[in-house]
């Protein structure tokens, strides 16, 4: 069946509309719907030397032909220079990023539903400078869809990381590290992994979150006073978890070859593993939503914007995971 | 053979392990000779036993002092202090006793390189929980941020930890700038003495993206005097890509901030074989990666491709001859 995705392309002076132009000049088998400025994707077009048609969604999803992508249109307040983001235009990027999301919403009372959304990079700067508290799409989503608790999932071929805490500084991991934080990461995580990749009794692998997950207390209390009382009382509920272990020895084969996924307590205890298997190919899935969202791995790459030579395979994966979770097929697995 | 072959002690490890077989194997293979002399302390009755699991036919040959050896292949020299007595042997299992005699051979192989009469030392893989039933285990992990470091070698990937076995929650606040800049200039002293004339180092971050309160407080600042100091040090960089740059040779060695970020990347990346240094002693101070291996001891099967390389390696190091990779 062919789907209709949402795409935003993100911060307009970066790469996003390139690697979006790139990718669908052979095609694609579903419809590929950006919410972004028809203007500037015609510009990046001629600057990249590529083809582009644009065309309006009809009532039922079409594969794009070569050089086609279907525009919803959210207009730039000033025209865009590739590299140089601008804090007029952050107003119609976050626009397009609500529009997009609310065309993935069930009950949405148009036939024009998207079955999942594709995100580009956003500049968080400059979103910022325009005077928007922005401090990344996961939360912004989470606002807009009025979800409760949201985690952040990176995958790549054959391994899946979640994050129970994203973008915090070191300093304030061990203080965000509590019970409730934990029961509900994990239960959200087990759930997705059933619901959206068809793994019926998920095995989830837990990192600790000090040296050596602790070493019985001598080397942090967290995993004594709240890992494990987590992780029993979730086991008592069925899930099936192993943990806390050694975040080092985690990552290896061992332990990885019987696991559907892994937590990592922090941000680089698990993404750099990741950078090791699948640089370029890794994608960025926000489990928690109503709707499925997928993203990019990469940032806006200002410097490479307009040049050709942004790799659109992040993009590629992204909308690939998109696909097979909206079709229900698992993600990442050979099939 | 050159005579700038420097001497090393290796420390035979634990008894009831695999150490003694895969000491054996590869003083065997002749390998380690090429780049050093080396000398065991230990038992050579245990060694003698490990020769046969090893299904080798070498002499073991008690020594009084590291200037009796023979410096060949084909005769295993040691030092025995007669501290160990084979009744209490249990192969494949933890014991007190054999807890305690690594901890006597530390010692010993350790007085060796601080009298200078060795260049290095290797420590043959030990049980930590037999070390622990000895309540001597203290003495072997004991690294002090400021004092010591680890430094784990995987191939082209090194790592130096600037803080070790630390609960998680007290490291961001021992990482100051005076603490980056005196890792630095060991760091780069010891990188020029083990044969890089020009050593070039990467500094991870703390935080996500290399992003936040101590990379703009501490380690900037730290790695900015190194820089001033002639060191050629860079970073913060972020921690989820300095390792990939690192196997990449865009750098000799990366400076990790704790524990976990670069076990991490060394564990890993994929490349069979570590060993690790403990920078902090006048003298060379290895280890191998692995363990006691229980379940194979006695049956021949451990590789001694891990052990072989450590002594090949700590040969070169101490002789000033670089990395091999």
């Amino acid at each position: 069946m062919t789907l209709r995705l949402a795409v935003t392309p993100g911060e307009p002076a970066g790469i996003g509309p390139d690697v979006l132009i790139q990718l669908i000049q052979h095609g694609y088998p579903h419809e590929l719907v950006a919410y972004a400025d028809p203007e500037l994707l015609q510009q990046r077009a001629e600057q990249l030397g590529l083809a582009l048609t644009l065309k309006q969604p009809g009532t039922d999803p079409q594969p794009l032909a070569a050089g086609e992508l279907a525009v919803h249109s959210v207009p730039l307040t000033e025209t865009v220079t590739v590299g140089q983001p601008k804090p007029a235009n952050a107003a119609s990027v976050l626009k397009a990023l609500a529009l997009a999301t609310q065309a993935c919403m069930k009950n949405t009372a148009t036939n024009k539903q998207c079955a999942a959304l594709i995100t580009g990079p956003m500049h968080k700067g400059v979103i910022n400078d325009a005077g928007i508290a922005f401090s990344g799409h996961t939360e912004y989503l989470a606002e807009l869809t009025s979800a409760h608790r949201v985690v952040m999932m990176l995958a790549t071929k054959g391994l899946r990381v979640a994050l129970a805490t994203t973008h915090l500084p070191l300093s304030q991991v061990p203080a965000a590290i509590t019970q409730t934080a934990l029961t509900e990461t994990l239960g959200i995580l087990h759930n997705e992994l059933e619901t959206k990749f068809g793994i019926s009794k998920p095995r989830i692998l837990v990192c600790g979150l000090n040296p050596h997950a602790g070493e019985g207390g001598h080397l942090g209390r967290e995993e004594i006073d709240i890992i494990i009382p987590v992780i029993d009382s979730l086991r008592a509920g069925g899930l099936n978890l192993i943990g806390p272990l050694p975040a080092d020895t985690l990552f290896t084969p061992k332990y990885l070859d019987t696991a559907d996924a892994v937590l990592a307590m922090y941000h680089d205890q698990g993404l750099p593993v990741l950078k090791y298997q699948g640089f370029g190919n890794a994608v960025n899935i926000t489990l928690g939503l109503p709707i499925i969202r997928t993203s990019v791995d990469h940032g806006v790459a200002l410097d490479l914007a307009g040049t050709g030579t942004a790799n659109s395979g992040s993009l590629s994966t992204a909308l690939s995971y998109a696909v097979e979770m909206a079709q229900g097929i698992l993600p990442g697995k050979p099939h | 053979m050159s005579e700038s072959r420097p001497l090393i002690a290796t420390m035979i490890g634990d008894p009831c392990g695999i150490g003694p077989e895969v000491i054996a194997k590869a003083w065997a293979s002749g390998e380690p000779h090429k780049y050093s002399r080396p000398v065991l302390v230990g038992s050579a009755a245990v060694m003698e036993q490990a020769v046969g699991f090893a299904g080798l036919d070498l002499p073991v040959r008690v020594i009084d002092s590291v200037d009796q050896i023979s410096d060949s292949p084909e005769v295993i020299d040691i030092l025995d202090s007669g501290k160990f007595n084979m009744d209490d042997l249990t192969l494949g299992e933890d014991n007190a006793t054999c807890g305690q005699v690594c901890a006597d051979w530390l010692k010993e192989a350790d007085e060796l390189a601080l009298s200078g009469a060795v260049d290095g030392t290797i420590m043959g893989p030990i049980s930590s929980v037999s070390m622990k039933m000895a309540g001597v285990l203290d003495q072997v992990i004991n690294i002090e941020p400021g004092i010591s470091y680890l430094f784990l070698i995987s191939g082209p990937l090194r790592v130096m930890h600037l803080t070790d076995h630390i609960p998680l929650r007290e490291t961001c606040d021992l990482i100051t700038s005076d603490l980056v800049f005196s890792a630095l200039q060991t760091m780069d002293s010891r990188l020029k003495e083990w044969g890089l004339p020009a050593p070039r180092i990467g500094v991870s971050g703390l935080n996500a993206h290399a992003f936040g309160e101590e990379e703009d407080k501490e380690i900037t600042p730290g790695v900015q005097r190194a820089q001033a100091a002639g060191i050629n040090a860079t970073g913060p960089i972020a921690p989820d890509s300095i390792f990939r740059h690192c196997i990449e040779d865009k750098y000799d060695a990366v400076l990790a901030m704790f524990h976990d970020q670069g076990h991490i990347a060394i564990k890993t990346w994929g490349f069979v074989g570590n060993c690790a240094l403990i920078v902090g002693p006048p003298y060379l101070h290895m280890s191998v990666a692995h363990g006691t291996a229980y379940d194979i001891v006695g049956t021949g099967k451990a590789n001694h491709e891990m052990m072989q390389a450590a002594m090949v390696l700590t040969g070169s190091l101490a002789a000033g001859k670089g990395f091999i990779d």
